[in-house]
């Protein structure tokens, strides 16, 4: 552990670290798991075992890239325990969940009440910045945790599907059926939320 | 040809997002095409998905006021052991 010519140095160095970027690092790991004292902990283990692999940190990124690194492995082992949690829990695939069936009818065609909308300021880019934010944090929180994960780890990963397919144990159509329902959930959240005015009558 | 008109909106919208990190069979896609031809709810789930993969990368992660210091004493404890 952090054995060099001089270990007080590479401890200060790193404590240095630690005042520098723990802030940030809890709110990016605050904005992606729901409950905070989880990412909390996430935090601290990322810190500490970044510590423990000190003598592995090559000086070729910058500590804060590391340290990033770190925390979002950390992450993806939390979406993963969530995952596999989430399956033995709920059993494969809890049908109250499944948004499908809500949205499309049986021929698979948008019911019309949730059909989305072209709406020109909705999803605008130049959409109130802020208030999209919210209402995107509101309706992550709002998708059983699994789902979460699952579309989480596609961001985190930066589009390695494969990778989050091989991460979470599931088969590749599995997979995409997570992120879909993800999705779709997310997508009627967020319209919902940002333009009330619009709510579709549900009858 | 009626067979590629028959992609249904559940289909289209899970190829939307298939799209984005693989590429589609030719038959998938002239479907897809199709299908956003004649669909406008599927054209604006389109821009709604876009939007959205828009804002989860670039997230702004500010949460408000994070106290960082309890993380921070318990880290410094352990590494000081």
């Amino acid at each position: 552990m952090a054995e060099q010519a001089e270990p007080m140095d590479q401890r200060r160095r790193f404590e240095g670290w630690v005042r520098q970027h723990t802030a940030e690092l809890l709110r990016f790991a605050r904005n992606r798991v729901k409950d905070p004292a989880v990412a909390d902990d996430l935090v601290q283990t990322a810190l500490i075992s970044a510590w423990e692999s000190m003598d592995r940190f090559a000086g070729d990124s910058s500590p804060r890239t590391w340290l990033f690194a770190i925390l979002k492995h950390k992450l993806l082992d939390h979406y993963r325990k969530a995952y596999r949690e989430g399956s033995r829990l709920s059993g494969e695939p809890a049908e109250a969940d499944e948004p499908e069936a809500m949205l499309f009818d049986t021929d698979g065609h948008w019911r019309s009440q949730h059909a989305p909308a072209l709406d020109p300021a909705l999803f605008a880019d130049d959409d109130d910045a802020e208030r999209m934010h919210r209402a995107l944090l509101h309706c992550l929180e709002a998708l059983p945790e699994r789902w979460r994960g699952a579309i989480e780890m596609k961001y985190l990963l930066e589009r390695d599907a494969a990778l989050i397919q091989q991460e979470l144990g599931l088969s590749e159509a599995n997979y995409w059926q997570q992120v879909h329902r993800a999705k779709l959930r997310l997508r009627a959240c967020i319209e919902e939320r940002i333009n009330p005015a619009m709510r579709h009558q549900k009858t | 040809m009626t067979a590629l008109l028959r992609t249904s909106c559940r289909e289209a919208t899970r190829l939307i997002e298939l799209r984005a990190l693989q590429p589609l069979t030719p038959r998938e896609r002239l479907g897809l095409f199709w299908h956003l031809r004649i669909c406008a709810a599927c054209r604006a789930y389109r821009k709604h998905s876009a939007a959205i993969d828009h804002l989860m990368v670039r997230r702004a992660d500010d949460a408000p006021s994070v106290d960082a210091s309890s993380v921070e004493q318990a880290v410094l404890r352990r590494i000081s052991e």
